[in-house]
């Protein structure tokens, strides 16, 4: 842990979209006044259903997505107004892991090929031999034997393709990587493969991690802070142990409580939220979460409740945190 | 559960020379639950499909029986029955549900339509009779505004309604057996919560038998009594589910459950223990135990010889593993 890498500010992002009858302009609010930040080396996940803006937010941070408001700080820079010379080493220093990896390399590229690309990009290899030496080099550090270098896309199992990606996302030695459910594709048996190799190289090179997931155990495991997000806005954040143990927001809480476990199942019934998830593209006024949360009462409308730190580093943004985790029985599971 | 409502026997089934299930034996008793656990390539989703005799043309079954027993207490062998039996049972007597209900629903016609259909295709009822008991059944799956949900379109219903409405199209008869393959895995976490609840209420409440399909142990858990592992298209292990979470017998299982991350493990405390490996291509199975390249058992000359007998382990559990009894000491 060494300083501070990458600070997000206030971020907003609205998509245009058109419905109805008369396909009236309207406003589709992905992220409300999101603000984190991420230290070098550290690890933070970000967790929330369909529609909870964790995607946008990863795609904000790699300036994939333009924001409508706020700022995305990288060593002190916005991202947004690098210049040339300056955006083209952020592109070398941040790089995105993705969830589908047959979808994201390119099929008529052989793997050495696509793990040298960004080294070629960026001039990074003096020789085609320092070239092809690096590339070894990057496949040994993934678990892919070299002998697969000559292979296509298609010939390589889910878990290898995977590899595959995280060796060209490491290719450049980046200080920061956005990965967006990168074993959700996977099966079981390899997605702990895939975790144990992501955690092992940020551990060897120090890497800040954004690990994006709707899988609140991967995440909690692989993460040193989680935050918690819904319907655009974060709920909670706080470290890793502390979001399973104590979690003080109500979504955070049924967010957890609706997750089986092999020995004991689903928590308790009680816990269980009711109703979908509210349109985005009206969400509810104050409190987004009022409207499926057990302890909303009518002063959770009126106005957005501001993240609150309740303890060193855990911040809620509930109005009630203080009495949901003695209603809940504390609610955690950990 | 003398006398099984499902008894799948010896199935064998094959993708041109591609084998994706062997040997295959299961049985589900009247209102029983019974899971299949399995990953990409278990042949799991196969075996769903087998049951409703809903598989590709490129699909063989080249050994074994499905048996079920319908209302009128006859047995009907799924694997060889004609069109015609296979109509009066599929939708009526076992229904079935999917993963995606969006490329199952028909995207131009309203959903009442969609769940009358149904009905209608089964019993003699008149129009407005069918639409009451449609309504009804949404309502009781808890759709919100039912009356209103009947005009709708599935691409006007989130994820979470549009799997209720594929529930209630697959119970509006009555079904005595449900076959759910991974019917949560698309659904928000919250979403798969509730959908869970709703699935064992109406096993509860009909007296159902459900056969479940994931690759999700902790879903598992929650709906099933019984449990069966499958893995290259070999049962490996079945047993009631608890004691199969509790004390896995299969080393698969057990890396399997291991693999998975708890709520609340980090990084800095554990190692999750991963499989080596990947799940072998069912073209090119091992000759001994499909599991033995990747085990943390494997004994050379044992395992690698010719593939272990599924053996009962005392009364209720069976195994697939020439070391289940030592390693369970």
């Amino acid at each position: 842990m060494s300083g501070r890498l990458l600070e997000v500010a206030n971020l907003s992002v609205r998509f245009p979209v058109r419905s109805g009858l008369f396909r009236r302009p309207m406003f589709l609010q992905a992220v409300s006044g999101v603000s984190f930040h991420l230290d070098a080396g550290e690890i933070l996940g970000l967790v929330g259903e369909s529609g909870s803006g964790k995607t946008t937010i990863g795609q904000c941070a790699l300036r994939l997505t333009e924001p409508s408001e706020g700022r995305v700080l990288f060593r002190s820079q916005d991202v947004f107004l690098l210049s040339r010379g300056p955006l083209g080493e952020f592109r070398r220093a941040a790089q995105p892991i993705f969830q589908d990896p047959a979808g994201s390399l390119d099929p008529r590229m052989r793997v050495g090929d696509i793990i040298g690309e960004p080294l070629v990009i960026h001039r990074l290899a003096a020789s085609r031999a320092a070239l092809k030496e690096r590339v070894a080099a990057l496949m040994e550090e993934v678990g892919l034997a070299t002998a697969l270098a000559q292979r296509l896309p298609h010939q390589l199992s889910g878990g290898q393709r995977q590899r595959v990606g995280i060796a060209r996302a490491l290719a450049c030695d980046p200080v920061l990587l956005v990965a967006d459910e990168p074993v959700s594709a996977l099966d079981v048996s390899i997605a702990a493969q895939v975790i144990n190799l992501l955690i092992a190289a940020q551990r060897r090179r120090n890497l800040a991690m954004i690990v994006i997931a709707h899988d609140l155990a991967t995440v909690g495991y692989a993460a040193d802070r989680v935050m918690v997000l819904y319907l655009g806005r974060v709920m909670e954040i706080a470290p890793a142990r502390e979001i399973f143990a104590g979690p003080r927001h109500p979504y955070t809480q049924a967010l957890i409580a609706a997750i089986p476990e092999p020995e004991t199942g689903l928590a308790g019934g009680r816990m269980l939220l009711e109703g979908e998830l509210p349109s985005p593209l009206s969400p509810p006024s104050g409190c987004v979460f009022r409207t499926r949360c057990r302890y909303a009462e009518p002063a959770c409308a009126e106005a957005v409740p501001p993240s609150r730190e309740l303890t060193p580093g855990h911040f809620a943004a509930c109005r009630r945190a203080e009495e949901s985790i003695v209603q809940a029985g504390g609610g955690g599971r950990a | 559960m003398n006398e099984p409502l499902l008894a799948v026997d010896d199935l064998s089934l094959a993708y041109g020379e591609v084998p994706a299930l062997q040997h295959v034996s299961l049985s589900v008793g009247r209102g029983e639950s019974l899971v299949i656990v399995g990953e990409s390539g278990s042949g799991k989703s196969s075996l769903g499909l087998a049951v409703m005799r809903l598989l590709p043309r490129t699909a063989r079954i080249t050994s074994g029986a499905i048996r079920f027993r319908g209302r009128d207490g006859a047995m009907t062998e799924l694997a060889a029955a004609d069109a015609a039996s296979l109509q009066r049972l599929r939708g009526k007597e076992i229904g079935m549900i999917f993963q995606e209900p969006m490329t199952s629903l028909n995207p131009v016609y309203r959903i009442g339509e969609q769940i009358f259909e149904a009905l209608r295709t089964h019993e003699v009822l008149p129009r407005a009779a069918a639409r009451e008991r449609a309504m009804a059944l949404l309502a009781h799956l808890g759709v919100p505004e039912a009356a209103r949900r009947m005009e709708a379109f599935p691409h006007e219903l989130s994820g979470g309604l549009r799997q209720r409405v594929m529930i209630a199209i697959a119970l509006v008869c009555n079904p005595s057996l449900l076959i759910a393959d991974e019917p949560t895995t698309a659904l928000d976490v919250t979403i798969q919560a509730q959908i869970l609840e709703l699935l064992k209420r109406l096993c509860r409440e009909r007296g159902m038998a459900l056969l479940f399909i994931t690759h999700h142990f902790g879903v598992a858990r929650e709906v099933a009594q019984r449990i069966l592992v499958l893995y290259a298209g070999r049962v490996v292990e079945v047993g009631p589910a608890a004691a199969v979470i509790a004390r896995p017998l299969h080393p698969y299982t057990r890396a399997l459950l291991q693999s998975v991350p708890r709520l609340g493990t980090n990084k800095n405390q554990t190692i999750l223990p991963a499989i080596g490996g990947a799940v072998p291509d069912s073209a090119h199975l091992p000759p001994g135990c499909a599991f033995a390249p990747r085990c943390p058992a494997f004994v050379p000359g044992l395992c690698d010889r010719e593939p272990p007998p599924l053996s009962a382990f005392g009364t209720e559990r069976s195994v697939r593993c020439f070391r289940a009894w030592e390693l369970a000491a």
